[in-house]
């Protein structure tokens, strides 16, 4: 299998830019993406002309941002692969996967990705694009049994269940999470929701379907990512700490993508996820402990404890022992989500944990920098697919 | 498929019977129908009756309305049913009358319901009788 691995480190994530997410951006999808990649060519160093690559996700992209418009508004006019990954999250994070085997590979020199969003425009986006899955039209829609908040609470509750938690303990947990994502947003410049929240605020929020409130779900967002990534020595703005992948891998279930959360038979496990994290960490000969920060997709508060027991950096069933007050801050035990995540930094759909990422390892964080950031461990999924990105932080040479 | 799918599972409502695709060659279910059997291949999966009983898998209770927006006057509960004779098929149900959550693991009947304009599959308190009349088709 050694044989079989791509040595990635040939690869440096050379640039990234961001159309910080907001509720009403007043643009379209495809102006918030042309926005991003002008930001992140200009963190590369790069004219537009020196992409010859582009690598996106697979089923929002090409629909809302296609690659034959954007390249050419953008200028792009020497791309010699284009690829498209999988569906949303795990495919925003497969796209950096495959950007940097393109690169290592030799098959590109500078790679682009980007991902853009209009959900905070076009609110009912998520549940349609759910709905669009003919057996969720048929047979669970009828029942009022429709889009991702319902998933995740009847997840919740059988997660609940499983491990003997009571309602105030499952309302704890869920608050410690939400709350603490609120608290990691505040020290974020570009984050949508940076109002406090205590546990106050947190038990008299709007209950949208139990156990979890409306600020269990995620933000709804406009907003956009573009990640450039290139050939070392083609590296223009050389850094005193530059991100490299180091591990990655793309899992998925044998179950089809409209099954999942009715038919999937371990829920509320994520066997995806920990094949996923443990493949991505092998590749990077470290391990969970290692992990020096946790950018996870947390689509809805419950997910965060789902994965990060998934992923093994949490025993299974322990997150309400360990997950206390500040464990997930930037300078708490497991730093989770440093930029407030999908619950209060903006509804990316991933892309931004990987932005996020990148700037910790950059050492560009601010006041939310993780002390002494070496590593990182970025995830997204999670359901019947899922992608682990194995980033590290490398010193320039001397 | 997508057409039969919804033919079956409104013919199936109308006439108070469940059914699932099932492979003849080597008995797994098929849920939701894919165009040949995921375990064997066969494109024999016709479908097959079951009891109308199940348990219950997990359950929520929704104080917001996902199909039109806007907050449910009242909250509905409802549940991810286990088919009995098909352990690894769930179904979506609401609870037949309002009233306390079900527990996780609790058995219940599958009973048709009528909610404005839809007609769709309930759970309701596990009763013997209620098995009778359903294994008799009774509407």
């Amino acid at each position: 299998l050694a044989e079989n691995v791509i040595n990635l480190g040939s690869a440096i994530i050379s640039g990234v830019g961001e159309f910080a997410p907001v509720r009403k951006s007043g643009c379209s999808a495809e102006q918030l993406a042309l926005d991003a990649i002008g930001i992140a060519l200009d963190d590369s160093g790069i004219a537009p002309a020196a992409i010859d690559a582009i690598v996106i996700e697979s089923s929002l992209c090409p629909q809302m941002t296609p690659v034959d418009r954007i390249a050419v508004a953008a200028g792009i006019h020497s791309l010699r692969r284009v690829t498209h990954t999988s569906p949303i999250g795990a495919g925003i994070l497969a796209a950096v996967g495959v950007a940097c085997e393109l690169v290592a590979t030799g098959q590109a020199n500078h790679v682009l990705t980007y991902f853009a969003v209009d959900w905070g425009t076009n609110s009912a986006g998520p549940t349609e694009y759910h709905l669009k899955m003919s057996a969720k039209k048929i047979i669970e829609e009828p029942v009022g049994f429709a889009g991702p908040p319902l998933y995740f609470a009847m997840i919740a509750k059988r997660y609940q269940h499983i491990h003997g938690l009571s309602d105030a303990q499952m309302a704890e947990l869920l608050g410690t999470v939400a709350i603490t994502a609120r608290a990691n947003a505040g020290l974020h410049p570009d984050a949508q929701v940076t109002k406090p929240l205590d546990r106050a605020a947190y038990a008299a929020a709007r209950m949208i379907a139990e156990p979890l409130h409306n600020i269990d779900c995620s933000l709804l967002s406009d907003g956009a990512v573009a990640i450039v990534v290139s050939r070392a020595d083609a590296v223009v703005h050389q850094r005193p700490h530059q991100a490299v992948l180091r591990g990655w891998q793309y899992a998925v279930d044998p179950i089809a993508d409209m099954d999942f959360y009715t038919q999937a038979p371990a829920l509320p496990w994520l066997p995806a996820a920990s094949r996923a994290a443990a493949a991505a960490l092998a590749q990077a000969d470290l391990t969970i402990a290692e992990m020096d920060m946790f950018q996870i997709y947390d689509c809805f508060s419950i997910a965060v404890p789902m994965q990060l027991e998934a992923i093994g950096r949490i025993p299974c069933g322990q997150s309400h022992a360990i997950i206390g007050d500040g464990v997930l801050s930037p300078f708490g035990a497991i730093p989770t989500n440093t930029h407030g995540g999908l619950l209060a930094h903006g509804y990316l759909l991933g892309a931004g944990h990987i932005v996020e990422a990148v700037r910790q390892l950059r050492r560009e964080a601010g006041q939310r920098q993780v002390p002494n950031a070496r590593t990182a461990f970025v995830g997204a999924g999670p359901g019947r697919q899922y992608t682990a990105l194995v980033l590290a932080g490398q010193e320039a040479a001397r | 498929m997508n057409a039969d799918l919804d033919a079956m599972w409104s013919a199936g409502l109308s006439n108070g019977e469940l059914a699932f695709p099932r492979c003849s060659a080597c008995g797994a279910w098929n849920w939701y129908p894919l165009p040949q059997c995921g375990r064997c291949q066969s494109s024999q999966t016709p479908w097959v009756r079951v009891a109308l009983q199940g348990r219950i898998f997990s359950w929520t209770r929704t104080h917001h309305d996902f199909v039109k927006g806007g907050v449910l006057a009242e909250p509905v509960v409802i549940a991810l049913v286990e088919i009995a004779d098909a352990p690894e098929i769930r179904i979506p149900c609401r609870q037949q009358t309002a009233g306390a959550p079900p527990a996780i693991g609790e058995p219940v009947n599958l009973v048709v319901g009528h909610f404005e304009d839809r007609t769709i599959w309930c759970f309701a308190p596990h009763s013997e009788r209620a098995d009778t009349a359903a294994d008799k088709g009774a509407p």
